[in-house]
């Protein structure tokens, strides 16, 4: 049994039970303080109404001609002084105590005695009694009026048995007469005490509600993982602290804090331990911000700080910043293992970077991803001409995203030939390379150059690369049945494509989508790409080449490879960069690197592709290095769907004129 | 903690201490000797031959004797004259000394609303002679002057109520009977004397 508690419960108390019963405590304190005080004032009125009453009735006693202070005088000064000022000390050094309020029932009780001796047993003072024990109720204490109750129970017992006439009169001789005066008092106990008891049951109801309303704020307001305040309270915060800050000419910093690949990790040590790390993650943090600091968990892996600053720069937060970088870099022990993680952090001061909320995060978001795509588990300090450029490549991206959902991208499609070897192979087309293009309404054609670079660092490129692949196959699924397609479509892929788990399944449902001939796509890989990770490329062009698709290497010779991986691979064609074919004629270096990259590609089993021939010259060298195929604006430049597709019907009635030089 | 554990036992033995000498002052009676069984003929009091005299023994700067006025004016409202059985005369014999004066420092008709005679008592000597040490002593003799009553009304000092003084004066006064005597009926006021009297005094 809790014996602090009010109520003694049966079973043990839940934690909700235990929060009320606190709170009906801290309540029930708050009013005993409260009776306390009135007490006090009430028995120091007391103590001077004995002492007038006194005065009034028995000033003097007299022996004859000798006067004296009558003992009833003295007795009201000294021993109501007593009755007066004990509780009243008790009040003032232990306010709100069990002990305080019953030593204040006990001489309460004892100066009702008092009063009613004075005033000569009137029976008009007998009602202090009573009165005092209504007021004594205000405590909510049952005991307390039982305390009292005893205490004149037995001032009368005690006061019959040494003078019964003074107490029970003349009808001193019953025994039961004792009962029948303390009777009233009890009667008036049970009384107050089911006052007390009904207004307990209601100062429950009250803390109950209190603390539900409380839990739905903190609910509301805080995170039930960390403990930290969330995101709607962090903007509540920082609205205040923004107005605090210009009402006071002060500054303060924002720190906008994400972990590095907290993903991963988490899938690795499960969920669980995710979230014990996430905990002594916020720990961390927390125990490196000042007292003033405020720290608020905004998502899986966000944290916002807002530190206070002496000055308009972030030198606070910046130190803060390495604080939490130097304490976050300690391993974080979970299970058997232990876990190393970085954090990057955006800073931006108030009102230097921002003058609201919005503008504050906003920024410090920004700072903070600028770490993320220069190299993570740093911290970069906000400055808006260092994100100008941002700001235009946000527009960029965004004006992307929207082509990309209006449909502004179509494919063109750029002729390749075989090499001329002799007069009936000249010309003669062996397939088309599918190329990207973005007519805007506004700006017309946006060069790929533009926007290639653009997606692949948005991960858009994810997007324009199923597109392509998607109305490549069904081209190409057209074309092939109507038996106008020589050879394949070759689409490019991204190195974000190639790295997805998914790429080559997703690949071959493509194809079966459409209905495409495996053997009517190419897909166009660069050596980078290849490289990044090696073992999934493989693992892909393997199931790629299994299912019967192309495989050939784009712009060899620009990117970083190992020979030796290559060779791992079983790659159909590869093509030279246009940076080679471009000095072929003219430069005896690139010739030979030219010759040499078409010696080892047919050697693996290659076909080679040369890309960007322009000028006569180059086709007459690249044929005679025994280049296989040739691609460049000389012999075709990208069409749309309805100019290649003309190329096509041409061709395929075998006799395909050499295309003017364009 | 031990600053206020010594409170709380002081306190409690000053709390005892005091309750302890309220009640043994309250329960305290006044020194008492025995009045003369019968009264002397040459004792005057402002009494007629057929009534019987009922004497109060008064120290007029006592405010304890106020409750013994007012059991008196109680019971003398209960028993009309109808209901004694013999007439009587209220005389209230007050202490009267150089100190004191002879004039009371109270009113008695506040408390009491039946016929009284005053009776300056110079230095005490009624008192002496009947055997009176302390105020608020009452005696009551038949119209033959024998003593019916002697003793206290007030079953404590300075208190109002029952007690077995009053209910005794009572039937005394409505049987005409002798019911108490020296010692039988304690008196609760202050000493009318300095010093104690002998404890018999010359019939």
């Amino acid at each position: 049994m809790n014996r602090d508690s009010l109520y003694v419960g049966e079973n043990p108390p839940s934690i909700e039970s235990q929060a009320i019963d606190a709170e009906v405590r801290r309540q029930h304190n708050l009013l005993c303080r409260r009776i306390d005080q009135y007490f006090a004032w009430l028995m120091l009125l007391q103590w001077a109404v004995a002492i007038v009453i006194a005065l009034w009735i028995s000033p003097f006693a007299w022996a004859a001609d000798v006067t004296y202070l009558h003992p009833h005088l003295v007795l009201a000064i000294l021993y109501g002084g007593a009755l007066t000022l004990l509780p009243v000390i008790l009040i003032r050094i232990a306010p709100g105590e069990r002990s305080t309020r019953f030593t204040i029932a006990v001489t309460q009780m004892l100066m009702s005695a008092l009063l009613i001796h004075l005033s000569g047993g009137r029976i008009e003072t007998h009602f202090h009694i009573f009165g005092s024990l209504a007021f004594l109720a205000f405590y909510m204490d049952w005991q307390v009026l039982v305390v009292a109750s005893a205490v004149i129970a037995l001032d009368h017992y005690l006061r019959g048995v040494f003078s019964p006439y003074s107490v029970f009169g003349i009808a001193a001789a019953q025994p039961w007469r004792w009962l029948e005066h303390v009777g009233w008092v009890v009667f008036c106990d049970v009384f107050l005490i089911l006052g007390c008891s009904s207004r307990l049951r209601s100062l429950r109801e009250a803390a109950q509600r209190h603390i539900e309303r409380a839990t739905l704020l903190r609910r509301a307001h805080y995170d039930f993982l960390t403990g930290l305040p969330n995101r709607a309270y962090l903007s509540e915060w920082l609205s205040d602290a923004i107005r605090e800050a210009r009402a006071h000419d002060s500054c303060f910093s924002c720190l906008y804090i994400d972990l590095d690949r907290f993903k991963e990790i988490n899938d690795q040590v499960g969920h669980p331990s995710g979230d014990i790390l996430l905990r002594e993650i916020a720990s961390r943090i927390k125990s490196r911000l000042d007292d003033g600091a405020f720290l608020a968990r905004i998502g899986g892996d966000e944290f916002v700080a807002v530190i206070l600053e002496s000055s308009p720069n972030p030198i606070r937060g910046e130190e803060v910043a390495r604080a939490i970088l130097r304490s976050l870099s300690q391993p974080f022990p979970t299970g058997d293992e232990q876990v190393t993680l970085g954090v990057s952090i955006g800073i931006c001061a108030f009102p230097r970077d921002g003058r609201d909320e919005v503008e504050l995060l906003r920024n410090s978001d920004r700072a903070m991803y600028r770490v993320k795509r220069v190299g993570r588990n740093h911290y970069l300090t906000y400055l808006p001409q260092l994100f100008a450029a941002d700001a235009e490549r946000s527009l960029a991206e965004h004006e992307l995203l929207r082509a990309i959902r209006q449909g502004a991208f179509t494919l063109h499609y750029q002729p390749i030939f075989l090499a001329r070897v002799g007069p009936e192979t000249s010309n003669r087309l062996i397939g088309v390379e599918a190329l990207m293009r973005w007519w805007d309404p506004v700006r017309g054609n946006i060069s790929p150059a533009h926007f290639i670079p653009l997606a692949e660092e948005t991960g858009l490129i994810l997007q324009l690369g199923s597109f392509a692949l998607h109305e490549a196959c069904k081209q190409a699924a057209d074309w092939h049945h109507r038996g106008l397609l020589p050879g394949s479509i070759a689409v490019n892929v991204s190195s974000l494509q190639l790295a997805r788990e998914d790429f080559a399944e997703s690949v071959i449902l493509t194809l079966r989508q459409h209905y495409t001939p495996a053997d009517a796509i190419e897909l166009e890989v660069t050596e980078s790409a290849l490289m990044q990770d090696f073992s999934l490329a493989e693992r892909h062009l393997r199931r790629l080449r299994e299912f019967g698709i192309r495989i050939s290497i784009d712009d060899f010779g620009t990117g970083y490879s190992s020979l030796g991986r290559l060779r791992q691979l079983t790659l159909d064609t590869l093509k030279i960069d246009r940076l080679f074919v471009e000095g072929v004629a003219n430069s005896e270096a690139d010739r030979t690197v030219v010759e040499h990259i078409i010696a080892m590609a047919h050697t693996l089993g290659m076909k080679v592709v040369a890309e960007g021939v322009e000028t006569e010259t180059q086709l007459e060298t690249l044929c005679r290095l025994n280049c296989d195929h040739l691609q460049g604006y000389l012999l075709g430049r990208p069409m749309d769907r309805e100019r290649i597709e003309s190329l096509l019907i041409e061709h395929a009635a075998a006799h395909i004129p050499r295309l003017p030089a364009a | 903690m031990l600053i206020r554990t010594a409170l709380l036992v002081t306190a409690a033995a000053a709390i005892l201490a005091g309750w302890f000498q309220l009640l043994r002052f309250s329960r305290t009676p006044g020194q008492q000797a025995a009045a003369p069984v019968m009264l002397a003929a040459n004792v005057a009091l402002p009494v007629g031959a057929r009534q019987s005299p009922l004497l109060v023994f008064i120290h007029p700067q006592c405010s304890c004797t106020q409750a013994t006025l007012q059991q008196l004016d109680r019971l003398l409202a209960d028993l009309p004259e109808t209901n004694r059985h013999f007439p009587t005369q209220l005389v209230l014999a007050v202490y009267s000394s150089a100190a004191t004066g002879s004039r009371l420092p109270f009113v008695p008709a506040v408390w009491l609303h039946h016929p009284y005679r005053i009776l300056a008592d110079t230095n005490g000597q009624l008192a002496r002679r009947f055997g009176a040490a302390t105020s608020g002593e009452i005696l009551l003799y038949s119209p033959a002057r024998q003593l019916l009553f002697q003793g206290g009304i007030t079953p404590e000092r300075a208190q109002t109520g029952d007690g077995p003084g009053l209910e005794s004066l009572r039937k005394a006064l409505v049987s005409g009977q002798p019911t108490l005597r020296y010692q039988q009926s304690a008196v609760f006021g202050c000493p009318i004397f300095h010093f104690p009297i002998q404890t018999r005094v010359e019939q």
